[in-house]
């Protein structure tokens, strides 16, 4: 099915971040070869004018890939009303073996295209450029994600077939026995609630208390918070959104009839999570004397962005909830 | 304010004053990138609001639809087929009817002729016609014209006409009613009469019929009753109205897409273009940039200026496209793409399509056009940063 708008807008914007990544690799290559701060050739002072293209063409096509996340998101949506037995963007990723794959991957990759970018602000911050070769060289891996990435999500598009039926939301995340990403195995009972909530005001300690391994634990926190959050908001939150019990569906929470109430739940908890991990990522650069200032400053602004955004998260899916036993059901 | 904010500001600033300076020269720029999102808009457009009059008009189909076959060809239905559905449990009524096309040699048109077992007697289908009543129960020759073919038999205020049989023996009908324009999707070609004259125009046997129309009462159990039928009736074809409405999409989806795939040509001629109107940066622009970099300006704040005429551009003439776009649905009903949508037929249903636009058409679009041309601008915006002050001031 690669022939409608959105395989196609997809694709296009996909292949718009491979070129543009891959030829800033061409120029990655040669910074990790031939760098020499100390040197006046003329082949440093060219790679110096040139590492300005190359960090600018893999912003730009980062910002791609992360804007094909959502591009994919809105696309399996919109798919569901040409697949029979798809009713959201569940069956749509659940229509072949690729969907939920493609998807997975490509929420992985968006925190590591983000660490990248801040690895980046932080490099330009320095007349040296000190972190120019292992920016670079973390280019050069980000490559090979990009085009499992994009194969990925070519099979899942290439494979998806209006005969084909699939599965509802109602199905796949009510039933334990069916899995999605092992999200809906088991579902969050009071205490895990309990737990989640605890440990996301806990988050608050590390990320503005200094001890020891404060930054580990900020880190380890902060990574741990996007998957159980994710789970939380499908199998906890959820039903009181829909109004249903039986209802539980990441997916359904974009549709304007519940006010398109997901977009901000997880792109909060994005924030929160990549931000808590950005300042603990930051803090390993300190021993870079001349970045100490920016990375103070840099952690700062995370820190903040850490807090609002989780504290939104905790206020905005708390609140679906807390209506439900002060208001009562609908 | 912050600093940093304060800074990008000014060279924002500074950008949108240099990119009113060169008004001449991005103009060109700006019409063909507007005629090209215009394209690709209207395509998207298109699809989206005739998705939606589909979706709109389909809400009066029969929940299942069923017919039989016989060597893969459809025939008549017995009405022994009828009291198979009896056993069937959770069908709250079954209507039989008989669906036809009558050729009209004088004009070489088609028309479609549907017989109907009940007159229609709730408020939805009375208000489909602009005068008049359906045929009733008993009344002999009663037919409602679809206004296309109220036009094409020429009847003027006259109610009578006559209509061959294939002997070409005649059967005398009169109008009792006209359907509204607004849906004419479905009626600018049809003719609605009673069950019996149609059987009479097409001279079918007294109990032959060629659909059966079945309304469940219970909307989650279409499929499944939807299979007991097709067990009941051996070798008949059951088609559910959602599986109609996945078809309907399912085609515009893909002539929107196959439309959006040919504009691909002309959106990469036009990242072209950019491309190379960006390479070729006069002697001027060079001279503006060495004085910039005397001032102090770095590699990166020319990137940056250059990347925000480049996005000035872009946001204006997205907006230009995007309403002219919109503005070819709404007034002209999608003229230029109709008939890549609706195909072609002497009698075409002069439709009003439903305008239709969602937030998701507009980031697709953003997708296809806006990103190709940033990206475009990059190498251009980057070999004009890196002049040295010193060769061109």
């Amino acid at each position: 099915m690669l022939v409608t708008s959105w395989s196609i807008g997809l694709s296009v914007t996909s292949l718009l971040a491979l070129f543009l990544i891959l030829r800033s690799a061409y120029t990655g290559i040669r910074v990790v070869r031939f760098w020499d701060q100390s040197a006046d050739t003329p082949l440093q002072i060219r790679l110096e004018s040139e590492i300005w293209l190359s960090s600018t063409l893999m912003e730009y096509g980062l910002f791609f890939q992360i804007f094909s996340l959502l591009l994919l998101v809105i696309a399996a949506d919109s798919f569901a009303s040409l697949l029979p037995g798809a009713m959201c963007a569940t069956g749509s990723f659940l229509a072949n073996d690729y969907g939920m794959k493609s998807l997975a991957l490509k929420l992985v990759s968006v925190f590591l295209y983000g660490f990248w970018i801040l690895i980046h602000r932080l490099d330009i911050r320095s007349p040296r450029y000190p972190l120019v070769r292992l920016k670079n060289v973390y280019l050069l891996l980000l490559c090979p994600l990009l085009i499992t990435d994009i194969t990925l999500q070519t099979l899942y598009l290439q494979g998806l077939h209006p005969d084909i039926i699939t599965s509802c939301c109602g199905v796949v995340f009510t039933k334990p026995d069916v899995s999605i990403l092992g999200l809906s195995q088991s579902m969050a009972s009071v205490s895990t609630v309990v737990v989640f909530y605890c440990g996301c005001l806990l988050l608050f300690l590390p990320a503005w208390k200094r001890f020891l391994f404060s930054q580990s634990l900020l880190a380890i926190g902060s990574a741990l918070l996007f998957p159980t959050g994710l789970w939380i908001v499908t199998t906890f939150v959820s039903p009181y959104v829909y109004a249903m019990p039986h209802h539980r569906c990441p997916f359904c929470l974009l549709h304007a009839e519940y006010n398109f109430v997901g977009y901000p739940l997880f792109l909060s908890l994005y924030l929160a999570s990549f931000s808590g991990m950005g300042v603990a990522l930051l803090a390993a650069f300190r021993k870079h004397s001349d970045l100490e200032g920016v990375i103070y400053m840099q952690q700062k602004e995370l820190r903040m962005v850490l807090s609002w955004s989780l504290l939104f998260f905790i206020g905005l899916s708390l609140y679906f909830p807390l209506k439900y036993l002060v208001l009562g059901g609908e | 304010m912050n600093k940093s904010i304060q800074q990008q500001l000014n060279i924002l600033d500074y950008g949108l004053h240099s990119l009113w300076q060169k008004k001449g020269r991005n103009f060109c720029v700006f019409l063909i990138f507007s005629g090209v999102i215009f394209l690709l808009a209207s395509f998207q457009f298109m699809s989206a609001s005739l998705t939606r009059t589909a979706e709109l008009l389909l809400v009066t189909v029969p929940d299942i639809t069923v017919q039989q076959l016989s060597a893969g060809r459809q025939v008549p239905l017995s009405a022994k087929s009828l009291g198979k559905l009896d056993t069937v449990f959770g069908i709250s009524s079954i209507r039989p009817r008989i669906w036809g096309y009558y050729f009209d040699e004088s004009n070489g048109a088609n028309y479609t002729v549907i017989g109907s077992s009940a007159p229609a007697t709730d408020d939805l289908l009375d208000s489909l016609l602009i005068a008049g009543s359906y045929p009733q129960a008993g009344e002999q020759g009663a037919v409602v014209l679809g206004s296309a073919v109220l036009d094409n038999l020429g009847l003027g205020d006259r109610k009578s006409f006559s209509l061959f049989r294939p002997d070409l023996t005649q059967v005398a009908l009169h109008r009792v009613g006209v359907f509204q324009q607004s849906i004419n999707l479905l009626t600018a070609d049809l003719m609605l009469m009673s069950l019996e004259d149609a059987r009479d125009l097409f001279a079918m046997g007294h109990d032959e019929f060629t659909d059966l129309l079945v309304q469940v009462a219970n909307p989650t159990e279409i499929p499944t009753i939807a299979s007991k039928i097709a067990d009941a009736i051996p070798g008949s074809r059951v088609v559910t109205a959602e599986q109609i409405r996945k078809t309907y999409e399912a085609v515009f989806s893909f002539r929107s897409g196959f439309g959006a795939a040919c504009l691909l040509a002309s959106l990469a001629a036009f990242v072209i273009l950019a491309f190379d109107k960006g390479l070729g940066f006069s002697r001027e622009d060079q001279q503006e940039v060495g004085i910039l970099k005397m001032l102090g300006w770095q590699t990166g704040d020319i990137m940056r200026l250059r990347f925000y005429e480049s996005l000035a551009t872009a946001a204006c003439a997205f907006g230009l496209g995007i309403s002219l776009a919109w503005a070819h649905i709404l007034f002209f009903d999608g003229g230029l793409f109709r008939s890549v949508f609706l195909g072609w037929s002497v009698l075409r249903p002069t439709f009003d399509i439903v305008p239709y636009i969602q937030g998701r058409d507009i980031l697709l679009l953003f997708a296809f056009s806006a990103l190709p041309y940033l990206a475009a601008t990059i190498i251009p915006a980057w070999r004009a940063s890196i002049v040295r002050a010193d060769s061109v001031v």
